[in-house]
């Protein structure tokens, strides 16, 4: 029987050499994704480790007491505060798209004012987390010891919202580097603004982790 | 320009639209519905809502080769593993420790 040469088919086509499977996703986008996915599990370590412990603890603090205050307004305003930080940083990744969206039309001042934007957002989140936590070690919540109940709260939060200040913090460090390169006129010299897509995944990971957090954290 | 307005709404307001209505829904669930187990599954429904549609349309991932989508999202299964095994010692452990 003779043997038939066949045509790869469209499923297989992707795999059978010679072009990289992924389309055209550029080697930058597809390391930071390898990159998040390393950092998604550190997070759902953490967050599982968190949900371990905080199930073992009988005399959990109840977040709406611990979370009740905002600047100016005092206390007994619960998630109030917390729900305006989850704002902010939503509306930043909203200019990060638009400023990825101007990047890819070759919009150079649409893209740094975007990510001018983007920076400023995450500045503010950054000062509302430095209230946040100055109200909280202010009122006693340390991390050997809380007034709310257990004292393994105080540790998990400062060690998870900690970690993810740091992941906004390095974010806001990277954007401000890519606006200066979008200033200079960097990427129009290359002739692309796959940098600007590539920082813009990491911002919005870190909207993303956020949306946990604030789930597990504040909410339940 | 019609497609590129189309393509703005599809890619940047849609999804803040549905972010910003699941987030305050969270806020009304947070405030009148009573703790337990409901509650607890609405508010874990709504953050992977919310997850899938960050990823989804801000991350792009809806509009990239599956390939690349497959290669980094079934990993995750690994912490569903870590998240069942914790949970198994979890409730041996609460009943170890109150008895219940």
């Amino acid at each position: 029987m003779a043997v038939v040469a066949t045509q790869p088919s469209e499923l297989s086509a992707p795999w059978s050499g010679g072009k990289s499977p992924f389309g055209n996703v550029s080697w930058g986008k597809l390391m930071m994704w390898v990159f998040l996915l390393s950092d998604a599990f550190t997070f759902g370590s953490f967050l599982i480790a968190y949900g371990f412990i905080r199930f073992k603890a009988p005399n959990w603090p109840n977040p709406e007491k611990v979370f009740d205050a905002a600047p100016i307004l005092g206390h007994g305003y619960p998630l109030v505060f917390v729900g305006l930080m989850t704002f902010i940083l939503i509306v930043s990744s909203v200019t990060m798209v638009l400023s990825v969206e101007a990047g890819h039309r070759k919009d150079r001042k649409g893209a740094a004012l975007y990510l001018f934007y983007t920076i400023l957002g995450g500045l503010t989140f950054l000062s509302c987390q430095a209230w946040e936590w100055t109200h909280l070690i202010l009122g006693g919540t340390t991390l050997t010891g809380n007034p709310f109940g257990a004292a393994q709260f105080g540790q998990f939060f400062f060690l998870i919202t900690g970690f993810h200040g740091s992941h906004v913090a390095s974010g806001v460090i990277l954007n401000l580097v890519v606006l200066i390169q979008i200033l200079r006129g960097d990427f129009d010299r290359i002739g692309h603004y796959n940098r600007v897509e590539n920082i813009g995944l990491y911002w919005h990971f870190v909207d993303l982790v956020w949306v946990f957090v604030f789930t597990f954290f504040y909410l339940l | 320009m019609a497609t590129t307005e189309h393509t703005l709404w599809h890619k940047v307001w849609y999804p803040f639209l549905i972010l910003f209505i699941i987030t305050v829904a969270e806020f009304v669930v947070a405030f009148t519905v009573p703790k337990g187990t409901f509650k607890t599954v609405t508010f874990v429904a709504m953050t992977l809502a919310k997850a899938f549609y960050i990823t989804a349309y801000f991350m792009h991932m809806k509009f990239e080769r599956v390939t690349l989508a497959y290669i980094i999202i079934s990993p995750l299964i690994l912490l569903g593993a870590l998240l069942a095994a914790l949970w198994y010692e979890g409730v041996k452990i609460f009943q170890l420790l109150f008895g219940g």
